[in-house]
């Protein structure tokens, strides 16, 4: 594939030789789903964010229904990432689906990465009655999820035109990307959706020998906390730390929370290894 | 704060109940501060099960809950509002409740999220209009699919068709067949042609959809009958005309079918992913095959497919036929043209060519002939004649009218005008039914020695007459043609023109100058031009010269017959 940096929209910010930590989206939206966080790394870190193939300004040309039909088309891309930007001793930091993205990745490569923060992961979004798991959803609960996401598609484009509209309230917001911002092509984000609550990575957690941070919010509707319980349970070495945040997005809702919570874990990891 | 008798909180306009949609404000964590009587009555929810709520994990069904969270929460972060944006409420029952949300929030002094009014209008209509036109798109869709597919098969039916129909040669149709289909509708295709008559030699055709692989399956596909075994797709439908589609091809299949390790390794090269294999079934007991293959990366071959290309087999056995039986009747037709084309006599004092070139694209055979002979008396007859109609009749029927022409023409010694109008009579009498265009020319010498030419026309093109000043159309009015019953009381006639040692007649058929872009006049015309100043060059050279744009190699759509006389310099 051509450039990664074009095809992804590859960001970088921060200390160009700093370790780097990666910034990976979940379903929905992109990259800009980690402006309020990422600034905190800059003074430290080499920071790099990019859009999942299909969303944001990633090349819409790159995108292919069959190959983005599962989640290790992905983690390929965070690979192909990896590689050509070359680097080493990655800390990866997932949100939501892209949790289980790195976990892909980094079973697939470990030796690549020093670190995986996974923010509200799930590794199987439908409960699995034979095993008692609870991942939050029943088979109907998927099904209507993605029957609302095809049907929404006819209205979402009309429906999410008013928020072109100027924000008198955030002046510094670039109209770019209000005018973009979890804009995504019905097709992509029926595919993605597919791709997410469908998957079943509960047996690859076991497969990461990189160290983990599990963070969890409270009252989160998409991946509840026994689904980021049985992420930290089954993860090699993991810790787990709830947050005060509420819902599925802290990095929007709570990100000085986050940061700080990503922050200190890493500082102690330092400490630790020092 | 939400009450349960549903008074407005302390702040809020007492007329938020009666607002005409359901309202609801949210603290800036996502919770309910305040929903309004409209909220409560449409959803059956009480106050105190409503008070305290997140809105997107209690209140929206569970395909809500997550497009909120994932799409509609950060945009409201950002951007501070939200517009229109469909999405379901629960009910109290556990029921959907379709409604287009809109939502404001407020910030505080830092920048943060304070609280969000949200206002949701129930809006069953507009749902169910965008179910119908959902529904109306998807069937569009639909639709379109079906007809692509349905354009894809028509056109690879047109294709292979045009393909089989625009060969005149039954290896030529095969090869054809194999490259428009392995062009798209598989990757590689093997064509097997019906044995040839006289031999048990299996010819076949093979194509690939990559030219580097062109080889490859080439030598598959000299190798495959050989190896073949009698379980094999290719053998079945050989031996007993079955057809086989193999969606999808296993290793075990392959080597089910053949113990060749050649065979393999050209399967494992050019990728077996699906396969169709169809007998062509042409007349008799002889039997051709297509193998037709998709590599394993393609969609799989279905049921579609094979009826596709068992229709298209059946066409090629159609066209196999045919083009057998023309090349059968072709062949009759020259033989048998060639066996009445006689040499010609010796006359003194003249030298005499003639050529004939027989049509080459397969099925015009016709009934063009030229003739010669000394009447009686001497005089030296030549004739060229057309009989309609382009087949094994015509030829049959010039037969008969050139042995016509020939005893009338010898036994009475009359003029060409005479020599017509009994021929006419004989053919009627005879029941020698065919029409045909004739021209009859005779070399006539007086006493002094001086030579005239006379001809009739039967409506046949006119002669050239080249002489030291040049080449002219002897182009008086013709009479009607030969066997044309309905004007046989109209006299034919006689024209004469001085001949002088040197000069050189050309008789023709209407092949030599008409051709399938241009009018006859223009035809004649470039003759005569290209004949003017001919009379040096020796009878078959100028015969050459007449035929300059008559060569097989560009096709000949029409039989042309020369007859070329030279009346020799003193």
């Amino acid at each position: 594939m051509s450039d990664i940096r074009a095809r992804n929209n590859v960001r970088e910010s921060g200390r160009r030789d700093g370790q780097p930590i990666v910034f990976a989206h979940g379903y929905g939206c992109d990259q800009q789903m980690w402006r309020h966080v990422t600034p905190v790394f800059d003074p430290d870190y080499r920071v790099i964010v990019y859009d999942q193939t299909g969303f944001g300004g990633s090349d819409p040309a790159a995108w292919d229904p069959e190959q983005y039909g599962t989640l290790a088309a992905y983690a390929d891309d965070l690979l192909a990432l990896v590689h050509e930007l070359d680097l080493r001793d990655v800390i990866f930091v997932g949100h939501s689906v892209a949790a289980m993205i790195g976990v892909l990745a980094a079973a697939a490569e470990p030796e690549r990465f020093a670190h995986l923060v996974l923010v509200g992961p799930s590794a199987r979004y439908l409960d699995d009655t034979a095993t008692g798991y609870v991942g939050g959803f029943s088979e109907a609960d998927i099904s209507e999820l993605l029957v609302a996401l095809d049907s929404n598609h006819l209205g979402w484009s009309a429906a999410m035109a008013p928020v072109i509209m100027g924000n008198a309230d955030r002046p510094e917001l670039a109209a770019e990307l209000t005018a973009s911002f979890c804009r995504t092509d019905p097709r992509v984000a029926s595919v993605f959706a597919r791709a997410t609550f469908l998957s079943d990575n509960r047996a690859d957690l076991t497969r990461v020998p990189v160290p983990c941070l599990v963070l969890q919010c409270a009252d989160d509707a998409i991946a509840p906390e026994s689904a980021g319980r049985y992420v930290h349970d089954h993860l090699p070495v993991s810790q787990f730390v709830a947050l005060r945040a509420t819902g599925h997005c802290p990095n929007l809702s709570a990100p000085d929370e986050t940061a700080s919570v990503i922050a200190d874990y890493l500082r102690s990891d330092v400490h630790a290894d020092g | 704060m939400c009450t349960p008798t549903g008074e407005p909180p302390a702040g809020l306009d007492p007329e938020w109940d009666a607002a005409p949609c359901a309202l609801l404000r949210l603290d800036a964590s996502g919770r309910v501060v305040a929903a309004n009587a409209h909220f409560l009555a449409q959803t059956g929810h009480l106050p105190h099960d409503v008070h305290g709520r997140l809105l997107w994990s209690d209140l929206l069904s569970p395909g809500s809950r997550v497009i909120y969270q994932t799409q509609l929460a950060p945009v409201l972060e950002l951007d501070g509002q939200l517009r229109e944006v469909l999405i379901e409420l629960r009910t109290s029952g556990g029921e959907r409740l379709p409604v287009l949300l809109n939502a404001t929030s407020v910030r505080d002094s830092d920048g943060k999220v304070a609280r969000t009014n949200v206002a949701l209008m129930s809006i069953p209509d507009r749902r169910a209009y965008e179910n119908e036109l959902r529904q109306a798109r998807d069937e569009a869709e639909r639709a379109r699919a079906a007809d692509l597919h349905a354009r894809h098969r028509l056109e690879l039916l047109t294709q292979a068709s045009t393909a089989l129909a625009s060969s005149t040669d039954v290896n030529i149709a095969l090869a054809r067949l194999a490259t428009v289909l392995a062009s798209g509708f598989a990757d590689w295709s093997i064509v097997y042609a019906p044995a040839a008559e006289d031999t048990d030699a299996v010819s076949w055709s093979a194509a690939h959809i990559d030219s580097r692989q062109q080889l490859q399956v080439e030598r598959l596909a000299a190798l495959l009958p050989g190896h073949a075994r009698t379980v094999s797709a290719l053998r079945r439908a050989l031996d007993h005309g079955e057809p086989t589609l193999i969606a999808d091809v296993s290793e075990q299949h392959l080597l089910a079918s053949t113990g060749s390790p050649e065979v393999l390794a050209s399967y494992a090269a050019l990728g077996v992913g699906s396969a169709v294999v169809v007998p062509i079934m042409a007349r008799g007991l002889d039997v051709a095959a297509i193998i037709a293959v998709r590599s394993p990366a393609r969609v799989r071959f279905d049921s579609d497919d094979l009826a596709d290309l068992q229709d298209l087999a059946s066409r090629a056995g159609i066209v196999i036929d045919n083009l057998r039986r023309q090349a059968r009747e072709h062949s009759n037709s020259v033989a048998l043209q060639q066996a009445l084309l006689t040499t010609a006599p010796e006359a003194p004092g003249l030298q005499i060519a003639t050529r004939y070139l027989p049509a080459t694209n397969g099925n015009e055979v016709g009934g063009d002939w030229y003739d010669t002979f000394l009447q009686l008396d001497g005089a030296p007859v030549f004739v060229i004649g057309d009989v309609v109609g382009h087949d094994i009749h015509a030829a049959a029927g010039m037969g008969q009218l050139r042995g016509v022409l020939r005893t009338v023409g010898y036994l009475e010694s009359g003029t060409p005008a005479q020599i017509l109008t009994r021929a006419d009579a004989a053919a009627r009498g005879l029941s020698v039914a065919v029409l045909a265009t004739a021209l009859v020319a005779r070399i006539e010498t007086g006493p002094d020695g001086t030579a005239t030419l006379c001809w009739s026309n039967a409506g046949h093109p006119p002669p050239v007459l080249i002489t030291q000043h040049g080449a002219r159309l002897l182009d008086a009015a013709p009479d009607r043609p030969l066997g044309l019953m309905r004007s046989l009381d109209r006299p034919r006639h006689d024209h004469r023109v001085a001949i002088a040692p040197g000069d050189t007649l050309l008789l023709y058929t209407d092949g030599l100058v008409e051709r399938t872009d241009e009018e006859l006049d223009a035809g004649l015309a470039r003759l005569i031009d290209r004949l003017a100043g001919a009379t040096d060059a020796d009878l078959d050279e100028f015969c050459e010269l007449v035929l300059k744009e008559h060569s097989p190699a560009l096709g000949i759509r029409d039989d042309v017959a020369l007859l070329a006389v030279r009346v020799d310099a003193r």
